[in-house]
């Protein structure tokens, strides 16, 4: 009998294709936030307002690849808004690997865009698991899916530098517990950056906006990505 | 589902591993999985075996090491493992936690039987 010691990563071949396209959007200076969250929780709408609200203030330009099993739904919204945008179809994939971002890189124009939003599939589960070569995954939890998710959900908040929890208009309508949600963010990942949006009235957006140029500037002095 | 997706990447290293070390048959691939990484041992165990047939792996079992979430409590510094999904210190109650393990993903160690093994 042989034993061989591999304590090889088992999704090292990801990881290769994840680096390589880390490496390109260094070269090209673009940060790239991989979004994650439930299907319905407002990332494509909180997409929306990050795009007009970046404009309107800082004058950056944006790129988007939306994730999805079907349809150009979230493209077409995306594109209306004027800023480069790819849809993945994964056709029953639950998440974005490395390589489907590397097959579809080349239709983007890298080198206009500063900062790129990937908006995965919808489920807490498989996105976290897979790098796509991100410089910061973020999470989106809604008022309406109920504060016990990060708990029973914990990978996604875990590898997330920062949670935006949205529909904080419909607190009032829900039982969702915000003190609750965020000591128990907290508790998954001590280092976690929490905001408060509401989508609809504009709400707490400006403060994730300047979260995210701030990473964007810290990370065009770094030059180097902080991926789990 | 990413069960699959893994099993096939598992599947994929124990035989060209066991290729590259001449070994006519893997017999045994032990793993280490983190509670983070959300895997049914059982939906793993089922893929790995649909990956592996008709290979050098076929029929060869899967140890799965299972890794808790293991996190330093800053209140009572003490190491503690999270069982019940509260994120809870279980000594002493507090929420004031360090992650420290539990999103492991690797493949250890292949066994299998040499192309000249006698047995």
């Amino acid at each position: 009998m042989t034993e061989i010691r591999v304590f090889e990563g088992i999704l090292a071949a990801n990881k290769r294709l994840a680096e390589q396209n880390r490496r390109l959007f260094g070269s090209r200076d673009v940060l790239v936030i991989n979004v994650l969250g439930s299907p319905g929780s407002g990332k494509t709408t909180l997409l929306e307002q990050t795009i007009r609200e970046v404009g309107r203030t800082s004058g950056l330009s944006i790129g988007v690849i939306e994730g999805d099993v079907a349809t150009r739904r979230d493209a077409e919204r995306i594109g209306a808004l004027g800023v480069p945008v790819i849809q993945i179809n994964t056709a029953g994939g639950c998440h974005l690997d490395a390589n489907m971002l590397d097959s579809v890189l080349d239709e983007l124009p890298l080198s206009k865009i500063d900062i790129l939003f990937i908006e995965n599939v919808g489920n807490l589960v498989c996105p976290a698991g897979f790098d796509l070569g991100e410089h910061a995954k973020v999470t989106v939890l809604s008022v309406t899916e109920g504060d016990d998710k990060p708990t029973k959900y914990p990978a996604a908040f875990l590898k997330s530098a920062c949670t935006v929890i949205t529909k904080t208009d419909l607190l009032a309508q829900t039982n969702f517990n915000m003190d609750v949600a965020i000591a128990d963010l907290k508790a998954i990942n001590s280092s976690l950056e929490v905001f408060q949006v509401c989508n609809t009235t504009g709400d707490g957006i400006e403060a994730w906006t300047q979260w995210l140029l701030a990473k964007r500037n810290a990370g065009r002095e770094q030059d180097g990505g902080d991926e789990r | 589902m990413h069960e699959f997706t893994i099993a096939r990447e598992i599947a994929r290293v124990a035989i060209d591993t066991g290729r590259e070390n001449d070994l006519a048959r893997v017999t045994r691939v032990t793993i280490r999985v983190g509670a983070f990484g959300h895997i049914v041992p059982e939906s793993l165990t089922f893929c790995f075996d649909i990956c592996t047939k008709d290979t050098i792996a076929e029929g060869a079992s899967l140890d799965i090491h299972q890794v808790a979430m293991t996190y330093r409590c800053r209140d009572c510094d003490k190491e503690v493992s999270i069982e019940k999904y509260d994120f809870l210190c279980p000594e002493c109650g507090g929420k004031n936690l360090e992650f420290v393990a539990g999103d492991e993903l690797y493949i250890e160690t292949i066994q299998g039987e040499q192309s000249d093994d006698g047995d």
